[in-house]
């Protein structure tokens, strides 16, 4: 206990008897602040990473000179120098100019500043310019820049979800603007929801997250939108061969802003000209309404809406068959910097996922989730420690109804638990050699008696400047799961189909142990390790059937298991200068308990080898190529046939009929390695206050045949095996207008 | 152009990809059996063949299986050269089967020794009924057929259509030994000549025709049996609940 008062004696002390600086980072052309800028002291250690409003704060500070800096991808960096007495408080704005892809490259270093003052175990930040200038399928996708990681797996060309070290999707929370997308995809997975107009910025944390986070056992990306400019109008027309996108800013007055940004795949209106019917699009709709109260209070609306439509109808007037299904979100954020060392955020929301589909009006299979939520955290930042302390409040809500001609009903599925929570993060700087971390989060589950708590510590040691060893140990709770495939060859057009765990059943659970050495080589060069080893002790899932058969008591139709996944990963990052981008290679290993047995689940990729690059080449054009190699993903072979024989009884004789199929083990053979390279250049005009981008890309530029099922021909013997292959070489072309 | 770093990550990326694996997957060399025994028939006999693994690039012959010492209640059944199956060894039965007989299938093949066995059924005639009957029924008509010492059994009405047979009406039965007209009526035109089949299954047959399973652990097929009884041609006439 005395050392508890001590540690707290000395964390406030500090904040009250030292001096500090604070202050925004704005943008030059937009006068809009720009979030998450790095700034640092000239030739010292200590730094501060700002906010998603664009506030940073350098607290413990003694009196003296000091040059500051400040340095963000795509802009331009800029330095002040600031005099600071004896309990001093000054307040210093950056200004800096958005210098985009026209970089010369610079000398570094934010990140390094990053890297000396905080535990960052398994977590890339990735800004709006990464996404912009990766290679693209058709259209800039975040969740495309993700699956290269090391860390992730991507289980087809055709899907954006992220497989995180051994976990499913389902155990991935993505945030928008502090507040949960359910199933943020399109086409079936092909495209991800998110439009890169309207980002700032994408956290990715591949494990060993921060208790603030809840509800998920793998993995979070934290998405934050841009704040919307605070000069008079800005505007972007994007067009690729599948959709436009629309995305405009503006200020209000002085203080309030606001941008809005719109996307529409147009193949349903252009393909009935050439005779070809296409009755499915998508659109996406989002706008963040942001007002500046004062300097120190900041609220903002965010309304987020993704959606899929399919009809199949007969002359327009009878709908054979139709299905819609998509995200909405509707969020208020509100911040408050209580002191240079203190600040309140507030948040709260609505989200929903909707699914309806509908068969001549006969066979009707409707869906909705609903979360509501609400959350409010207190952080606290000194020159050693930082902590964050919170509640918050979820009321989820699912709502499934299947029926046939409204008289049947397969199942009819009503739950609504809520979750009550309290978490605590923070980091104590004990030295220039050590950072130790900690975090707790209680849970009080309406289906599950009592409170669960899930403890997390960390620790980062630093043999030099540049080199560090990193550990972490957390422990994580899902209340949520989802009804699963067993196997890649049809996934889901409507991703995840979430369900509550029931009373019946102890919440999942995930052990993350990470270790893990960085290493900076350069300034601008990074290479990271990190080891981990990953328990489920229990995990839940249901399927379709399992819901069909238990469609009085569905609650009993839950699979509890465990699952294991282990593995390492190295990564090579040029995180500045004229190339930006990086290696990964991870070794991995998942198992899941299934019938009394271990076995591989779909997506376990053994050896993975990822690459990105992006680099100015000439004529102020740049070039990315990115690249996978992989181990092929595990499928239940068909391994041989025989001759089935039946008895036909109006002849009285025994006669052959059709094959039959035998399976391996589940899972137990893999599909040949996984190969891709896809390149693309882009080019900027500039003309006045006008600029032009355009944007070439070839998916597959080898044409890899990579398969992603067999199927048979077994009347011929031997039996003849077919591949179904994966995307092959796609050239797509994109523009964009940007004023 | 800025090769200088792209050559490292290049370097890296091929030499990573050289260890990369790639799996295989080996098949265990196992059989499919089939037989149905029956006392109606006057010939019964074991079809044995070897599955074939996907990727085996052979012939049909890998199918046959000519070597297997095979067995009926410990009489030895002997292979026989046939075209009739396909690639298929055929082994003759020449134990008389009799129904509620239990028989014991013994195949000895390579080392490996399969066994399986069948209770043969009685024979289940259907009830009133008779060859080349004429027969008025209703939704409220009842056809029954007596039981045997099984459970499973399977009812047809076989007639002809364009010269081939066809199967107006079929039903499975677990225990029940009646069919109801207005179960087969609205699948039989105003007046048909069928035969009627009573087919009673015994455990592995009946498990093959519901569930589609196989009767052998560690290999493939089915060692079942039957007994069949028929009604030849049945004349069934709709009775109109209008007429005088």
């Amino acid at each position: 206990m005395k050392l508890r008062i001590l540690l707290i004696l000395i964390v406030f002390s500090k904040l009250i008897f030292s001096s500090s600086i604070s202050g925004y980072v704005y943008d030059k052309d937009t006068n809009k602040t720009v979030p998450f800028c790095n700034v640092f002291i000239m030739n010292g250690t200590m730094g501060d990473i700002g906010d998603e409003s664009g506030y940073f704060a350098l607290e413990g500070l003694k009196e003296g000179k000091y040059t500051l800096i400040v340095n963000i991808i795509g802009y331009s960096s800029d330095t002040q120098t600031v005099t600071l007495g004896k309990d001093d408080f000054r307040r210093v704005d950056f200004t800096i100019r958005h210098i985009s892809i026209e970089m010369k490259g610079q000398e570094i270093t934010g990140e390094r500043a990053d890297f000396t003052k905080t535990i960052s175990i398994s977590k890339d930040v990735y800004k709006k310019e990464e996404f912009d200038f990766s290679p693209q399928l058709i259209e800039p996708d975040i969740m495309r820049v993700f699956q290269l990681l090391p860390s992730v797996v991507a289980s087809s060309d055709f899907s954006s979800a992220l497989y995180v070290r051994g976990g499913s999707p389902d155990q991935n929370l993505i945030l928008y603007d502090n507040s949960p997308i359910m199933n943020p995809f399109h086409l079936g997975g092909v495209l991800s929801t998110f439009e890169t107009n309207s980002i700032s910025e994408a956290e990715f944390y591949a494990g060993g997250f921060p208790q603030s986070y809840p509800n998920r056992l793998s993995s979070v990306i934290d998405i934050k939108s841009i704040n919307p400019t605070k000069d008079d109008f800005h505007g972007v027309v994007d067009a690729s061969i599948l959709a436009v996108n629309l995305f405009f800013e503006s200020k209000i007055y002085d203080g309030l802003s606001f941008y809005v940004s719109g996307r529409r795949t147009y193949f349903d209106k252009i393909l009935p000209i050439i005779g070809f019917t296409f009755p499915y699009y998508f659109y996406d709709l989002n706008g963040k309404l942001d007002y500046l109260i004062s300097d120190n209070i900041r609220t903002s609306f965010t309304y987020f809406n993704g959606t899929d439509i399919l009809k199949l109808s007969i002359e327009d007037t009878v709908d054979i068959v139709s299905l819609q299904w998509g995200n909405k979100l509707y969020a208020l954020n509100y911040s408050q910097i209580l002191s240079s060392a203190s600040s309140f955020n507030f948040n709260i929301y609505s989200s929903s996922y909707h699914n309806y589909f509908d068969v001549i009006q006969i066979f009707k299979a409707h869906s909705l989730i609903e979360e509501y939520g609400a959350k409010a955290d207190y952080s606290i930042e000194s020159g050693s420690f930082n902590g964050k302390f919170g509640i918050d409040f979820l009321k989820d809500s699912f709502d499934y109804f299947v029926s046939i001609a409204d008289t049947f009903s397969m199942f009819d599925i009503k739950r609504s638990p809520y979750t009550l929570s309290a978490y605590l993060d923070g980091s104590y700087n004990y030295n220039s050699q050590i950072i130790g971390q900690f975090g707790v989060r209680f849970d009080k589950y309406q289906f599950n008696e009592g409170i669960i708590m899930n403890p997390q510590v960390g620790l980062k040691f630093f043999f030099t400047k540049s080199l560090a060893m990193t550990l972490s140990l957390a422990k994580y709770s899902q209340y949520i799961t989802s009804i699963r495939q067993e196997d890649n060859s049809f996934a889901s057009i409507f991703g995840e189909m979430w369900l509550p765990v029931e009373s019946l059943y102890s919440p999942q659970e995930c052990i993350h142990a990470i270790s893990g050495i960085e290493y900076y080589i350069t300034d601008d060069l990074f290479i990271s390790g990190e080891f981990y080893k990953k328990d489920y002790p229990n995990i839940l899932y249901t399927t379709i059937a399992q819901l069909i058969i238990n469609r009085e008591n569905p609650e009993n139709s839950y699979i509890s298991s465990n699952a294991r996944s282990s593995g390492f990963e190295v990564m090579l990052k040029s995180t500045y200068g004229k190339a930006m981008g990086w290696i990964g290679y991870s070794y991995s290993r998942t198992e899941f308990l299934k019938d009394s047995y271990y076995v591989l689940p779909f997506y376990d990729k053994t050896h993975n080898i990822n690459m990105t690059l992006t680099l100015p080449i000439f004529w102020k054009t740049h070039f990315s190529v990115s690249g996978n190699y992989g181990s092929g993903l595990p499928y239940t072979a068909v391994v041989g046939k025989y001759r089935n024989y039946y008895y036909d009884s109006r002849t009285d004789s025994i006669k052959p009929g059709g094959w039959s199929e035998i399976s391996s083990g589940y899972n137990e053979s893999r599909f040949p390695a996984y190969k891709r390279v896809d390149i693309s250049l882009s080019k900027k005009f500039k003309i006045s206050s006008f600029s032009l981008k355009v944007n070439l890309s070839i998916i597959n530029v080898f044409n890899f045949r990579n398969v992603y099922f067999y199927y048979y021909d077994h009347d011929s013997t031997p039996s003849k095996r077919y591949e179904f292959t994966m995307l092959p070489i796609v050239p797509s072309v994109g523009v964009s207008g940007e004023f | 152009m800025n090769f200088k770093r792209l050559l490292p990550f290049l370097i890296i990326f091929v030499v990573g990809c050289s260890i990369v694996d790639d799996d295989d997957t080996i098949i265990k060399n196992k059989l499919n059996i089939f037989s149905l025994l029956s006392p109606e028939k006057g010939e019964n006999f074991i079809l044995i063949d070897s599955i074939a693994s996907i990727s085996t690039t052979v012939n049909d012959s890998i199918f046959t299986v000519k070597d297997a010492d095979v067995y009926i209640n410990s009489a030895l059944c002997l292979f026989e050269e046939t075209e009739s199956y396909f690639y298929n060894g055929l082994y003759r039965v020449g134990t008389e089967i009799r129904g509620g007989d239990v028989c014991s299938l013994k195949i000895v093949y390579r080392g490996d020794t399969i066994i399986s066995q069948t209770r043969i059924p009685k024979e289940s005639k259907m009830l009133g009924i008779s060859d080349s009957q004429i027969i008025h029924y209703s939704d409220s008509t009842i056809f029954f057929w007596n039981k045997s010492n099984t459970s499973f059994y399977k009812v047809s009405f076989t007639g002809m259509q364009d010269s081939f047979p066809m199967d107006y009406y079929m039903m499975y039965s677990i225990d029940d030994t009646f069919c109801a007209g207005q179960l087969f009526k609205i699948f039989l035109p105003e007046s048909v000549m069928v035969d009627i089949n009573v087919i009673a299954m015994d455990t592995n047959f009946a498990k093959m025709e519901f569930f589609g399973g196989s009767s052998f652990e560690d290999h493939f097929g089915t060692f079942g049996s039957y007994s069949k009884s028929v009604a030849r041609g049945v004349l069934l006439i709709k009775d109109n609940p209008f007429k005088d």
